[in-house]
């Protein structure tokens, strides 16, 4: 049955619903939207039971807060982002660490402080967020967003056709007779789980002072001098605070000289791809970006390069490294 | 890619942007022309792919002037050479259903009222009258060269070249939807509220793109690569 469990009470920085992506819409020059970090979500979809792709809550950099209206399971993945659980029967807070599922009751709180480690993460529901679809996703992408026609807190659309805001109401399907295993152990227990889990989930990386991002040097690469291009692959680059799921912009010390002759017609852009505008600073295409560009690109991010630049919060440092030169690849999934 | 062979459309360059996306390129990296014919081939290309490839499988086909993008579903594991035998089989396929597929481009008469914020200035920059930067802009034929940047932006191209301008130096942080605007070659309808460095010179209400299209079964965008696009003052209209 169809019913409101979610009253959000703060959006946070920005907070959507997400699936795989929408098919077949960059030809129309809609954005393919979907999850920024594509493993974290993978985990969502496997802890709540669900078909992979289906819609989840993305939560970006925390600042959220919501109100239960219902009693319901959640299940939180991705960042740490200091989730806090106010239990309304025991009237007291509990942390919250990522990879949990935790049994909501009416007039509990669950708030989002902002990130430890990470920077997005995903809220899943035992059951299904019920959402508007667009082109046959549930995917926001914000440069497409109708907050004109959507302005005041409302159900119909919230989410998909805008980010969320203070007020909307989240309704789901729930899945009563799902009552897995997992729920049973005590939530300490759970949280091992994270260690479990800990193999697939960024933190090995994320905690280092630059982390390691793979590409495949593709596209222009070899149009760019050498020595940019080794001077690309040993920079380090902090990400700006002017990312968002468009594209992760990256700063680096001395910007990179874009090769002269290229042809300035517009071509296809991949996801991942990392664009050289004329600044000389490389922009690292995310889900939202826009179908076609006519700037050299140096290569593209691979799937789990991604997922850490997802993770990456604004001002750590990243450098990127050819994937051939990777002994280990940990992207199994 | 072997880059010794001049790319084409039969003998495209392929390039593998990530795990599971492909580039077709037809044309060279340095070269400066579209190429009008190849761009048609490419849609048309991508028409029959739309048709053939279920969505699950080939989730996103993007052509453009330079070449086709192949985006799989990530659970596709291919490599370089079921990508090409996949081509081949596309390839064959293809010229037995371009026979019944005839290439039908459409005629569309957009009403525009010129009273765009920018049409002065645009007319004291290419030394010529209101009237006659209207006159121009509404006698000439333009033709859809690429869809992108926003949900069915199309960029018209061919705009006279007495009517040729730099974009704005300053973009505009909103232009509302509707704004029938030029830029250098082109023209273009925006056909929803986005910032815009493009000279404004008029409005309309020509509906670009309509996302409840989708559910009936229609093609959202209005416009297709290769259509003709005119613009007709709104009073003679």
């Amino acid at each position: 049955m169809n019913q409101p469990l979610v009253t959000i009470q703060r959006p946070g920085l920005q907070s959507s619903f997400q699936d795989e992506g929408r098919q077949r819409s960059l030809h129309w020059g809609v954005g393919q939207g979907g999850v920024l970090d594509p493993v974290a979500a993978k985990w969502a979809w496997y802890l709540s039971h669900q078909v992979p792709g289906s819609p989840l809550v993305e939560i970006i950099g925390g600042g959220t807060e919501w109100y239960i209206q219902h009693t319901l399971w959640l299940i939180i993945t991705g960042a740490d982002l200091q989730a806090q659980w106010w239990r309304e029967n025991e009237q007291r807070w509990m942390d919250l660490s990522p990879y949990v599922r935790i049994h909501m009751k009416t007039g509990d709180r669950l708030v989002f402080r902002g990130s430890r480690c990470g920077w997005v993460a995903y809220v899943a529901v035992l059951g299904q967020w019920q959402c508007r679809h667009r082109l046959g996703s549930a995917s926001c992408v914000v440069r497409e967003s109708e907050t004109a026609l959507l302005p005041t807190a409302s159900t119909a659309g919230a989410g998909t056709l805008r980010p969320f805001l203070a007020g909307d109401v989240l309704w789901a399907t729930l899945d009563a007779t799902q009552r897995p295993e997992w729920a049973r152990m005590p939530i300490r227990m759970q949280q091992l789980n994270v260690a479990i889990l800990g193999r697939d989930s960024p933190w090995v990386d994320l905690d280092q002072a630059v982390i390691p991002i793979p590409f495949f040097p593709t596209s222009q690469w070899f149009w760019f001098d050498e020595k940019v291009r080794q001077q690309f692959l040993t920079q380090r680059y902090r990400i700006s605070s002017q990312s968002n799921r468009m594209g992760i912009r990256c700063d680096g010390e001395q910007a990179l000289s874009l090769p002269q002759g290229l042809s300035t017609l517009s071509e296809p852009i991949a996801l991942g791809a990392i664009q050289c505008p004329a600044n000389g600073q490389p922009i690292v295409l995310m889900n939202d970006h826009q179908s076609l560009g006519g700037y050299p690109k140096l290569g593209t991010v691979t799937r789990w390069g991604r997922h850490l630049l997802a993770q990456a919060r604004p001002h750590q440092s990243v450098r990127f490294y050819d994937v051939r030169d990777m002994v280990f690849s940990p992207d199994i999934s | 890619m072997n880059t010794t062979v001049i790319p084409s459309f039969k003998t495209p360059w392929w390039q593998r942007l990530n795990e599971n996306t492909w580039l077709a390129r037809c044309l060279p990296f340095d070269a400066q022309q579209v190429d009008q014919l190849l761009a048609l081939h490419l849609t048309q290309f991508s028409d029959y792919l739309h048709q053939v490839e279920p969505a699950h499988r080939l989730t996103q086909i993007v052509p453009s002037t330079v070449g086709i993008l192949l985006q799989w579903h990530p659970s596709q594991r291919l490599n370089d050479e079921s990508m090409q035998i996949h081509w081949q089989t596309w390839r064959d396929g293809f010229d037995g259903w371009q026979d019944h597929h005839p290439w039908q481009p459409r005629h569309w008469v957009v009403p525009t009222y010129y009273q765009g914020e920018d049409l002065a200035k645009v007319a004291q920059r290419t030394d010529l009258s209101i009237d006659q930067v209207i006159q121009l802009h509404s006698q000439t034929l333009f033709q859809v060269q690429t869809i992108g940047f926003t949900p069915g932006f199309a960029f018209l191209g061919d705009l006279p070249v007495a009517l040729h301008l730099p974009r704005r130096a300053q973009p505009r942080t909103q232009l509302p939807a509707g704004t029938v605007a030029i830029a250098e070659g082109q023209s273009a309808i925006y056909p929803q509220a986005t910032p815009g460095g493009w000279h404004c010179i008029g409005q309309t209400d020509f509906v670009c793109f309509d996302w409840s299209r989708w559910e009936q079964g229609q093609n959202p965008c209005t416009f297709r690569v290769g259509d003709r696009v005119q613009f007709v003052p709104r009073e003679c209209y």
